[in-house]
């Protein structure tokens, strides 16, 4: 049984200071400007709703820490980390590695990260991306997620706001 | 010309590749570097007239690759293409000695922009 990724279209802890770092117009500006503009992709900035993670879905993550700690992920089916991977390297699916895969999915969250770190402008780092299969959020504390639809498939961006230590 | 393209990600060197072309520059080559520390290594062998290089990389990050450069005094014009656009990083880069800070994502008209001042063979 697949987990679900999202349970709405947005959905924040009052206590959280997320809504006030970064919005949900801002996250489909930035997606947007990412896989349409940037990539020539057919994206939906509309969110939509319940998404549940694939059994061959992807995700990438990546931390930002400092004065303001999150982490970001993007959830992604195989086949349209796949179709990400073959736009990036203007490639075939069949003459793509799997490390190309990954590479190009990692890219896509180090773009929306350090977008993401311009805007809420504080003093903060952003790791190196990490890719591997789907996990669902299980605190959702402090957390952002926005479903859209790239090339009719889902792409789930999640951000989860971290205690500072 | 030779232009430097440094970023740990291939897809995204392919990008910056296709996207010189599609900006409209011509006579040109470049070269790829993976990595600060790989950059310094081929700055030495290939003498490139443009550097473009990414911000966050293992190994070296561009704004050390950057400082390592002016330490040699290599005078090879420089810019970032980043996907972190902060105003304290944009100001970081440029009081590096950085001549531009493109942000990702980028489109051919942003990068044309970017970098036309420095490209010497137009189309």
């Amino acid at each position: 049984m697949p987990q679900s990724v999202t349970d709405q279209p947005t959905n924040r802890d009052e206590q959280s200071t997320l809504d006030r770092r970064i919005n949900s117009a801002e996250v489909s500006q930035m997606s947007s400007d990412l896989f349409n503009a940037m990539l020539g992709m057919s994206f939906d900035p509309n969110p939509i709703e319940n998404v549940d993670i694939v059994e061959d879905a992807l995700q990438s993550s990546i931390h930002v820490s400092g004065n303001w700690n999150a982490e970001f992920r993007i959830t992604v089916p195989q086949s349209l980390a796949s179709q990400i991977a073959c736009t990036m390297f203007d490639s075939q699916p069949d003459d793509l590695s799997s490390d190309e895969i990954l590479d190009a999915l990692g890219e896509v969250v180090n773009v929306i990260g350090g977008n993401a770190k311009g805007i809420i402008n504080e003093e903060c780092d952003l790791s190196l991306p990490c890719v591997g299969n789907a996990e669902a959020v299980q605190d959702k504390t402090g957390w952002l997620g926005l479903t859209f639809q790239c090339e009719n498939q889902p792409v789930t961006i999640e951000i989860l706001e971290k205690p500072i230590s | 010309m030779k232009i430097m393209i440094v970023d740990d990600s291939k897809a995204m060197r392919m990008i910056v590749t296709r996207t010189l072309k599609m900006a409209g520059f011509s006579g040109y080559e470049t070269v790829e570097a993976t990595d600060g520390t790989d950059a310094l290594e081929k700055i030495q062998q290939e003498s490139p007239d443009l550097i473009l290089s990414d911000w966050n990389m293992p190994e070296m990050k561009g704004i050390e690759l950057l400082e390592k450069i002016n330490e040699l005094g290599k005078q090879i014009p420089f810019g970032f293409i980043t996907s972190e656009g902060s105003a304290d990083t944009r100001k970081l880069a440029i009081d590096s000695g950085a001549q531009f800070l493109l942000t990702k994502p980028f489109t051919a008209e942003s990068m044309f922009a970017a970098l036309e001042p420095f490209m010497t063979c137009k189309s």
